[in-house]
């Protein structure tokens, strides 16, 4: 069951890390160098 | 000698004429140690190197938006700044989501932007700038702590060396978190003089009622954009709301 427990625990930060990049993305919009 | 320093709004990207930007519209004659797509870490490390030269008597700053950070790799980036490079959170997005953040499309800009993140990848900084996002990056309080660290260190070190000196930003969003400003955080934000900065007028009170910086003023008014940065007429406009600051802070300290 570890293997379970861990598959959703990665699958948790993805998403955790995902929305944290969109909230960046809103702050620091994309400006063309 | 004034010299200015910031991000791609202070180099002139998209300008016919790159020295029609309004810090070194201001300034008038001046030296210039913006880069596009430059971090804070950057715009506070350049403009230290350079006065550590001497013969800086005024300095222009606008600061850039929080969530870029630069490092110093242990490689050559293939950038004209290597081994220095500021990393952004665009840095491993597709080029059709890049390409839908476009004001104005422009197929030169387009091939340019392809290039440099197939440089990315090769070299590995795109895979270190994932892992670093990941872990730490994409966090508003490690933007807020490194952006307010950055403008306190060059802060005093200007006021050290006493040259006069007038700082603005792109972005006002930073002074206005989401995050709990804790005391690490609050004691940083305390040591910011903002006596030497020039704020944008806020917008309808419908709109905002908080400062602006100049990207969001010129966005908010609606100035001309190209594909993303505010055209000329926002330059001059800009130029004109600073200058009364500008002339208190920096020029009479010049003549």
């Amino acid at each position: 069951m570890n293997w379970l427990k861990n598959l959703y625990n990665r699958i948790v930060l993805e998403i955790r890390y995902r929305k944290k990049l969109r909230e960046l993305r809103k702050r620091d919009p994309f400006i063309y160098k | 000698m004034i010299l200015v320093a910031g991000d791609s709004f202070v180099y002139g990207s998209e300008l016919a004429d790159a020295t029609q930007t309004f810090p070194k519209l201001l300034a008038g004659a001046y030296e210039d140690v913006s880069w596009p797509g430059y971090s804070n870490d950057a715009i506070a490390r350049t403009t230290i190197e350079r006065c550590e030269q001497g013969g800086i008597q005024g300095v222009v700053v606008s600061w850039t938006f929080p969530g870029r950070y630069e490092f110093r790799f242990n490689y050559n980036t293939g950038q004209r700044k290597s081994p220095w490079y500021s990393i952004n959170s665009w840095i491993n997005e597709s080029v059709d989501n890049i390409q839908s953040e476009f004001v104005t499309e422009n197929k030169d800009i387009l091939k340019q932007l392809i290039a440099s993140n197939t440089k990315a990848k090769v070299t590995g900084i795109a895979d270190f700038a994932n892992v670093f996002y990941r872990h730490v990056g994409s966090s508003e309080y490690w933007e807020l702590y490194t952006t307010f660290k950055e403008i306190v260190y060059l802060q005093n070190y200007l006021q050290l060396k006493k040259i006069n000196y007038m700082f603005t930003c792109a972005d006002t969003d930073m002074f206005y978190p989401g995050t709990a400003m804790d005391t690490t955080l609050n004691s940083l934000f305390r040591q910011i003089d903002f006596q030497h900065w020039y704020l944008f007028p806020a917008g309808a009170e419908w709109e905002t009622t908080t400062p602006r910086g100049f990207y969001q003023w010129a966005m908010e008014n609606k100035y001309p954009i190209g594909t993303t940065h505010p055209l000329e007429q926002a330059h001059l406009d800009a130029t004109k709301l600073m200058q009364e600051k500008f002339n208190e802070l920096v020029k009479k300290s010049v003549q």
